[in-house]
């Protein structure tokens, strides 16, 4: 069969390990930079695939991470706030914990996977990846993620299965099932794709922990613009005091313009918004879920970038909710140096209005480098 | 009479020559196309002060199906560009996510290379969007060509104003080929060379493209190997095989 992906004159390794060494310097301040908190942060990824058979193969992923400074020794319990484990078995190892330097490893991946023309099956801890939009995913119910967090690209795995039958005309059907920590919420859901017009469309049901979950997406284009949306809707299995129903709802456009700019707009709305934000993103996980993806009622993002070479990009993002004026600026400059080697500068400076005044809640400031092999 | 005679003849004839024309540079679309392609192709971007070099493999059947997969630079690999028609997906494996490419994302540069993602995806229109004619016989790298120009039909959407291709006579193989904007400034050059058999056919094994108006800028692409005409299924080129292809 020529479908399948083995073609003649490519001969696969039995074992492929690929990864990256970052290292992040991330300085924390409040108007002034002179009074400011810093941090250190090693960041190793080992990602191994073995290729038992060209149907069956094998992942396990690794992440290191070595964290010290300042800003780790003022904050309390900083290594038992990351040695958070969400899955069935908990594969984090926290190997160092001290006041002033802790060192973590995760194992966020570890699966079996099968697949042929028909039936892809995944068993295991492994990414979920439903979501279509750039920010915000009111459809990815299993691995919801906060974008600020940009150092963590990859994003935890879910303990699951995933069964998927491919059907004819670029179609599928999906079904996945996790296991939660607390056994009798688990997620669970069908996803249907499918492809017509130009566009992808897909919709999902299922159970979300404490509530049942209907939803759906499209991925087309209007004229030359990106044009894509989703949405989720939840409502809880029992009429609790503290349940409600909850609407998500995303939409993004992009469009590219000559000379290498690139502008792209998205909105987030949810019915029922937790109105706390936190403004440590990228240290720490704050409580995402796909019900909260992020704290307000109404959420705009903007993010313009400039291809000033092809070794090198600015992006302006920003985003902004009404609710007391919430306002978080991210320029980010990126720089391919060599072959494998990267440096960012990225900045994130909170705004919001407090009781009596305008102010700037505070800035994040981070440098990384990153070697990839 | 007579006069309008000549002038049918005359008009026939640039329809005869148009279409002979047409029929050369389909010749040599087919042959370094084939029924379908497998290639691994190693492409360098090369800047006055900075070269950086990727590999891809790319499947591709007629001009509708393309499949590519990068396979370095580390940071990169596994990442993957479907076309199928007009449609582009991006499959980042970092993030496990496949992203619809909006149709304004096919006038950038591909990957940053000197290519367009329109060149990749609208190959097809030098035959289709495009009205062909002879305008001499050339030398290139001592093979004997045709100069052959290329207009956009009137209500075609190409990027380029005018387009001249070289093609050797004897083998039909590009050559050599000039891009012109609307205004008919030279915009690239793309010129083929190192000729050798891949995939049993005669082919130039190195193209380089050269940005007439950037100086030391230029894109070259290497042939590591080609293979013609392995039935590839059109379910090959599904979002589904988008994780899955080596």
């Amino acid at each position: 069969m020529t479908a399948t992906a083995q073609t003649e004159g490519t001969k696969t390794p039995l074992i492929e390990l690929k990864g990256y060494i970052k290292d992040m310097q991330s300085t924390y301040f409040i108007q002034k930079i002179d009074s400011n908190a810093s941090a250190n942060l090693i960041h190793n990824r080992l990602n191994f695939k073995v290729n038992m058979t060209p149907k069956f193969t094998g992942r396990l992923e690794i992440r290191t991470r070595i964290f010290y400074g300042e800003l780790i020794k003022q904050t309390p319990e900083f290594g038992k706030s990351i040695d958070q484990e969400n899955g069935l078995f908990d594969l984090s190892f926290l190997w160092i914990d001290e006041k002033s330097i802790v060192a973590q490893s995760v194992i966020d991946r570890m699966l079996l996977e099968y697949s042929n023309e028909k039936w892809d099956i995944i068993i295991g801890r492994q990414r979920i990846n439903w979501g279509i939009t750039n920010v915000w995913n009111a459809n990815d119910i299993f691995n919801a993620y906060n974008f600020l967090e940009f150092d963590y690209e990859e994003r935890p795995g879910s303990d699951a299965v995933s069964i998927q039958r491919n059907l004819s005309n670029n179609a599928s059907i999906e079904f996945a099932y996790k296991f939660e920590k607390n056994k009798d919420t688990p997620t669970t859901a069908f996803l249907y794709k499918y492809n017509k017009w130009n566009y992808d469309f897909q919709f999902l049901g299922g159970l979300y922990q404490t509530d049942y979950v209907v939803g759906g997406g499209w991925a087309g284009n209007v004229k030359k613009a990106g044009f894509k949306g989703e949405m989720s809707y939840f409502h809880p299995k029992k009429n609790a005091v503290d349940s409600a129903n909850t609407f998500n709802l995303s939409l993004m456009s992009d469009l590219t313009f000559p000379d290498n700019w690139y502008v792209s707009v998205a909105t987030l709305y949810n019915s029922n918004p937790s109105n706390v934000l936190l403004t440590n993103g990228s240290l720490y996980s704050p409580n995402i879920s796909a019900k909260s993806l992020f704290p307000f009622r109404y959420n705009f993002y903007f993010t313009i970038v400039k291809t000033i070479s092809p070794i090198s990009t600015f992006n302006f993002s920003f985003i902004y909710s009404p609710e007391k004026n919430t306002l978080i600026l991210v320029p980010t400059y990126s720089w391919n140096v060599a072959n494998n080697f990267d440096i960012d500068f990225i900045l994130q400076s909170f705004f919001q209005d407090q009781s009596n005044s305008y102010s700037n809640l505070v800035n994040a400031f981070y440098i990384r480098g990153r070697w990839s092999f | 009479m007579k006069k309008i005679l000549l002038l049918l003849f005359f008009h026939l004839s640039i329809i005869a020559s148009s279409q002979e024309a047409k029929d050369i540079i389909r010749k040599a679309d087919e042959k370094a196309k084939g029924k379908t392609s497998i290639a691994t192709i190693t492409i360098q971007t090369i800047r006055p002060s900075w070269t950086r070099e990727m590999t891809v493999k790319a499947w591709t059947k007629g001009n509708d199906l393309s499949f590519i997969l990068v396979l370095a630079p580390a940071k990169e690999k596994g990442v993957v560009f479907l076309k199928r028609k007009k449609e582009v997906w991006n499959w980042i494996p970092s993030i496990e996510r496949n992203i619809k490419m909006p149709p304004s994302m096919m006038s950038q540069s591909w990957m940053g290379t000197d290519f367009t993602n329109d060149d990749l995806v609208k190959e097809a229109s030098i035959l289709e969007d495009y009205n062909h004619s002879f305008l001499q016989d050339v030398i290139i790298d001592a093979r004997n060509c045709y100069k052959i120009q290329l207009l956009p039909k009137p209500k075609s959407a190409v990027v380029w104003g005018k387009v001249i291709m070289d093609i050797d006579k004897k083998d039909f193989m590009m050559l050599h080929v000039e891009y012109y904007d609307e205004d008919g400034v030279l915009i690239n050059t793309m010129h083929c060379s190192d000729i050798k058999l891949l995939g049993d056919r005669l082919l130039p094994g190195k193209m380089e493209m050269v940005p007439a108006n950037k100086k030391g800028n230029k894109t070259v692409l290497i042939y590591n190997s080609l293979i013609f005409d392995t039935p590839l299924d059109d379910s090959f080129f599904n979002t589904q095989n988008i994780t899955k292809a080596k």
